[in-house]
């Protein structure tokens, strides 16, 4: 098998796909938590599964605003491009 | 009032998935104790346990919300699918009830959370973490599955959860608040922070459980569910369904007393509260279901009780020597034992006897089970914090 370094995007994808149990081909950009099955709190458990897979933290109001795929890779990277900017305090 | 009959009856238990597996074993006096295998500490004195063998979440969930129930709920789940699909019967949702027992909740499930937050100082926890961990979603999980809309709840009162649940839904059905109740208790206790809870109680026999036997040192923890379908026997029998048992009478009372140190005025109460809601004489019942956990206490406790309710005592076994002690699901382990004891003319043994101890007076059915058509028994439940139960059962 040849390993690839992954883009945040596919694995905002694939982090997606295994928590709703569904195939990752169908989690596209345009899709909506909703048209790929999430309830609110299949959301909630999202945003647990993204700040584990990333080491980020994601804050409640912009949580509220990850309704699309695309939506999400854009807060997530911009979240780690913000913690690459100003590493913790050691 | 209305008459209750139980119509359904579903089990996960140590001696297997499913009603019949269970009772295979309850009429042949097998045992589904074994060595622990479910936690694992070198130190841990207690190696005895009567496990869920062969229980596999993905036969009756999806992967989804197999990942999202705890063990107990799980077994919950299916004990009360397998009760609703042995019953037949249908339902206006409003008209339904469900009642589980639990004492102690997902623990599985929240120990593991406790040991990520102080072995592993773990910050974020799944979400869904409280879902898991709260005592009711048994009743949660069984009303949503089955679009049951009436009463639902969870009661705990520790090792008479069950009964007690079973005996309010029967109320129920009896007062004609609904028409169906799905009623029992579930319990996976098996945990590392339970076992070592109940190490420090030393009640937990190195061996087995003898209920009743000399030399019998203490119980055995065991995990599992039941659940009973109960309905308006007038409704079962329009429909032609075939009923178990009648469920006839429910009895409780409180020691008022100690923690842990059982009572005999406690258990009387509750026994001639339950026959006397049943309307029934102590002379017509000819089985009781001891609570008979296996320590000294509770046995010869026991026994002292059962001899002053009845002037000549009818057999007692007790099947904690089979399902283990499964605490919150024992009550409602024992009532199906019961109720197919009533249904199947043979009454279970208690296993693992050695020898009659004097101070347990009683014919404990040792061993064998017994062909004898029962036409009423009894089941019991008495509970740590001393809170009582007894159910009373009619052919």
């Amino acid at each position: 098998m040849l390993v690839m370094p992954e883009t945040t995007a596919a694995r905002v994808a694939s982090t997606i796909a295994k928590a709703q149990h569904i195939d990752v081909v169908t989690v596209t950009a345009e899709k909506t938590l909703a048209e790929l099955g999430f309830d609110s709190l299949d959301g909630l458990r999202l945003i647990f599964e993204l700040e584990e897979e990333f080491d980020i933290v994601i804050p409640d109001d912009q949580a509220k605003s990850y309704t699309t795929v695309g939506r999400i890779i854009e807060g997530v990277t911009m979240l780690l491009e913000r913690k690459t900017a100003a590493p913790a305090d050691t | 009032m209305r008459r209750v009959g139980i119509t359904g009856i579903g089990v996960v238990s140590a001696l297997g998935t499913g009603r019949e597996a269970f009772w295979q074993a309850l009429a042949e006096g097998r045992s589904g104790i074994g060595l622990l295998t479910a936690v694992q500490a070198p130190d841990l004195q207690i190696t005895q346990a009567a496990e869920v063998r062969d229980f596999d979440p993905l036969a009756y969930f999806d992967r989804k919300t197999a990942e999202q129930l705890d063990r107990s709920v799980q077994f919950a789940g299916a004990a009360a699918a397998e009760a609703l699909a042995d019953s037949g019967v249908t339902y206006e949702p409003h008209r339904a009830a469900v009642i589980t027992g639990c004492s102690v909740g997902g623990k599985v499930a929240e120990e593991e959370t406790y040991r990520q937050l102080y072995a592993e100082g773990r910050t974020r926890f799944d979400p869904i973490t409280i879902v898991r961990v709260m005592a009711n979603a048994s009743a949660s999980w069984i009303s949503m599955k089955h679009a049951i809309t009436g009463p639902a709840y969870t009661i705990s009162s520790a090792c008479s959860s069950a009964t007690h649940a079973i005996g309010q839904a029967f109320w129920m059905v009896r007062l004609g608040l609904v028409d169906v109740a799905l009623a029992g208790g579930t319990e996976a206790p098996l945990t590392l922070g339970m076992l070592r809870a109940w190490e420090a109680l030393r009640v937990i026999a190195p061996d087995t459980c003898r209920p009743f036997s000399l030399g019998r040192r203490g119980t055995i923890l065991g995990e599992g569910a039941a659940i009973l379908a109960l309905e308006n026997l007038e409704r079962a029998a329009a429909r032609g369904a075939r009923v178990y048992a009648e469920l006839a009478g429910f009895g409780m009372s409180a020691d008022a007393d100690h923690f842990t140190m059982p009572s005999v005025d406690g258990p009387v109460r509750a026994m001639r509260a339950a026959l006397e809601d049943a309307q029934i004489a102590a002379e017509q019942i000819s089985y009781i279901n001891a609570h008979g956990t296996g320590t000294q206490a509770n046995d010869k406790t026991e026994a002292q009780a059962i001899r002053r309710v009845f002037a000549n005592p009818p057999p007692a076994s007790s099947t904690k020597s089979m399902h283990g002690h499964a605490l919150g699901a024992s009550g409602a382990l024992e009532a199906a034992a019961t109720a197919l004891a009533l249904s199947r003319g043979l009454l279970p043994p208690t296993a693992n006897f050695t020898a009659p101890d004097p101070g347990c007076d009683l014919d404990v059915i040792p061993n064998q089970p017994r062909a004898f058509q029962v036409e009423a028994a009894m089941s019991n439940s008495f509970a740590f914090g001393g809170l009582n139960a007894t159910l009373v059962f009619r052919r």
